[in-house]
């Protein structure tokens, strides 16, 4: 069938522009609405659901100069990166044990178990956590046995929306992982022990170099959902600890100030983009 | 006292419920080459792990040089190991992939730069320092993957089936320099193989294995003209199998009844009158004519196939209910229809009959 579609397409060469005809109309709406954010976050804020058109800096100015936003945009790139890591930490050795399982029944239920955390709605997930960090929660009840009384909740903490996030972006860790380290031959890892190196050096240099692709994929997914978290910072974080997706949320749905929204959602773009090019330079002068 | 390189001793493991090496024991001296050879799935690959540290036994002890050595990690044994796809680093050019074991072993950098230069250069891969293994034939690979074991002066290399993912004509040539390699450097190895000419070639002695367990031990020599059964037989070379009862066994001579002929045998006292034998003669031991040939077993038989082979010729001859193989070297290569076959009687060789 795809033989004779393409078959077609040499023949007709408007047939595939008819092809490309959905994707072209996604990616032309995409950049629309991107240079229509662009073009509001120089537009001037007059009051609550009005903005005059026009070509100012003033809300970068504001932006950048409110300590308020600063510490959000501090907050959300920092919360990324940490959730990112311990994602990683957390979900390496999961992936590990999941390829390395010589029965094939074990091993698809350690999927299954993964897959899990996906068919469940990321609201449930985030009240189970509530209900565990509340201040009449689970951990609480527990240092409260033990006799630490003084009951605090650890909601509406940094704590709190770092391990929410960690909790979420595991599992699209260890999917990305399983695939590469699933490419690695086993017989490598024999190899380098007969060749003298003990468990560890086997890892370090066998082991984690050849997963490197797998890593850098998952970091930068990682690192995309953390930047762009919203449901999490606002289930756990309350409006105490908001990300910067809460802060655009609330200036364009709540006050209705579309310019100073659109600026904080162009500055969360750019300073992503910054983040993951540095990332990939760094890591091509490494390899 | 000297002690054998290598010894084990009731070795045994199994997978589940399947066993995949049933008490094992030999030993290997000092320098020797000494190949375990045997189908695929008859343990010897197992073996090969089990003395490497990379499987654990379930029952048994390995010594080298007399000390017990069954609990040692792999990364703690001096021995180094040639897998069958190679097993080179893909992300460490051949340099990297060679000094890798010295790195470990935490080695100064002008040494590891020496004996890295040293092995290139008996491997013959001067000036490749810097190419990645997937730049390299499988030859190469292979080449490399025995200099980052030997630059280490592993007390015992360990091949598994080094040969097998290369084209034949390549193989033939490896035999020879791996066989070179190791009588430069003295190694004393153990080489797991499939292939009985590889076994043949290579070894100093052959350890045939079938099913789980050692069938015999012995030199190459020993092993082709004198099996010890018929797995051993049929396994290493090819052979003519019949089966008989055992007429005449005296001192002069022993006759085997096959059918209703009377195969002429050497003295043998191992078997008595009646006894149930199997008689073996190989294909090359066999003489083929248009006219009757001189031997002490002649048979007037019908040819029912031949192939050329080049440097040989194989006849299929039908003899009453058997089948024989035949092979000649290329004179005759004509023969068709009746003709007569001939062996003496030393090339008959008798095992027990099942």
């Amino acid at each position: 069938m795809c033989d004779s579609v393409l078959n077609h397409a040499r023949r007709n060469r408007h047939a595939i522009f008819y092809l490309l005809f959905p994707s072209l109309v996604l990616v032309l709406l995409f950049i629309i609405a991107l240079a229509m954010l662009l073009g509001y976050s120089f537009y001037e804020y007059v009051r609550p659901g009005v903005m005059k058109p026009s070509f100012t800096l003033e809300n970068y100015v504001t932006f950048l100069t409110s300590s308020t936003y600063l510490r959000v945009l501090y907050r959300t790139v920092k919360i990324s990166l940490i959730a990112t890591v311990l994602a990683l930490v957390m979900g390496y050795p999961i992936s590990y044990r999941i390829v390395r399982t010589k029965s094939s029944l074990i091993r698809k239920l350690y999927v299954l178990i993964v897959l899990i955390s996906f068919l469940s709605s990321i609201l449930v997930r985030l009240f189970s956590w509530r209900v565990i960090l509340g201040r009449t929660g689970l951990i609480n009840q527990v240092l409260d046995l033990l006799g630490f009384s003084g009951l605090h909740s650890f909601l509406r903490t940094e704590t709190a929306v770092t391990t929410g996030l960690v909790s979420f972006l595991v599992p699209f860790v260890v999917l990305t992982l399983v695939g590469v380290i699933d490419k690695i031959d086993p017989e490598l890892e024999s190899a380098a022990k007969s060749l003298g190196a003990n468990e560890i050096t086997t890892f370090f240099k066998v082991t984690l170099p050849l997963s490197m692709s797998g890593i850098l994929a998952a970091s930068l997914l990682c690192y995309c959902l953390g930047m762009s978290a919203f449901i999490i910072p606002l289930m756990l974080g309350g409006d105490v600890v908001k990300l910067l997706a809460n802060v655009v949320y609330d200036q364009a749905l709540l006050v209705v100030n579309f310019p100073i929204a659109s600026t904080a959602a162009v500055i969360l773009l750019v300073v992503s983009f910054v983040v993951i090019a540095s990332y990939q330079k760094l890591l091509q002068q490494q390899l | 006292m000297e002690f054998p390189r290598l010894q084990l001793k009731a070795v045994m493991k199994s997978f589940r419920h399947e066993v995949a090496v049933k008490d094992i024991s030999f030993a290997i001296n000092k320098g020797e080459f000494f190949t375990l050879l045997g189908p695929s799935g008859c343990g010897k690959s197992t073996i090969l792990r089990i003395i490497a540290g990379i499987l654990k036994q379930d029952s048994g002890e390995i010594f080298l040089d007399g000390e017990d050595i069954s609990a040692l990690p792999p990364y703690k044994r001096p021995f180094g190991m040639v897998f069958q796809n190679y097993a080179l680093f893909p992300h460490m050019n051949v340099f990297n992939n060679i000094a890798f074991g010295l790195k470990v072993r935490r080695e100064k950098k002008k040494e590891i730069k020496n004996k890295t230069r040293k092995v290139l250069e008996l491997i013959k891969l001067q000036g490749y320092e810097k190419k990645y293994p997937q730049q390299l034939s499988g030859g190469q690979q292979q080449r490399v993957a025995i200099a980052r074991c030997i630059v280490l002066m592993p007390l015992i290399l360990l091949f598994d089936e080094p040969l097998s993912n290369l084209d034949a004509k390549l193989r033939q040539q490896m035999r020879i320099e791996l066989k070179n390699i190791q009588k430069e450097i003295g190694v004393t190895s153990l080489y797991v193989t499939h292939d009985q000419a590889e076994a043949l070639s290579m070894s100093d002695r052959i350890c045939a294995m079938s099913k789980a367990k050692i069938e015999q031990v012995g030199v190459p020599g020993e092993i082709y003209k004198d099996p010890k059964n018929w797995f051993v037989a049929d396994f290493i070379g090819q052979t003519n199998r019949f089966d008989g009862i055992v007429a005449v066994a005296s001192d002069l001579e022993t006759k085997v009844k096959v059918g209703n002929d009377l195969i002429l045998c050497e003295s043998n006292r191992n078997f008595k009158k009646n006894e149930r034998v199997i008689l073996l003669v190989r294909p090359e031991h066999i003489r083929i004519s248009p006219k009757a040939v001189s031997s002490d077993n002649v048979y007037k038989v019908r040819i029912e196939n031949n192939s050329y082979m080049g440097s040989k010729v194989e006849y299929r001859c039908r003899l009453g209910d058997w089948l024989v193989k035949v092979d000649t070297q290329g004179v005759i290569s004509d023969l068709a229809g009746e003709a007569y076959i001939g062996w003496d009687k030393e090339f008959s060789h008798l095992l027990k009959g099942g």
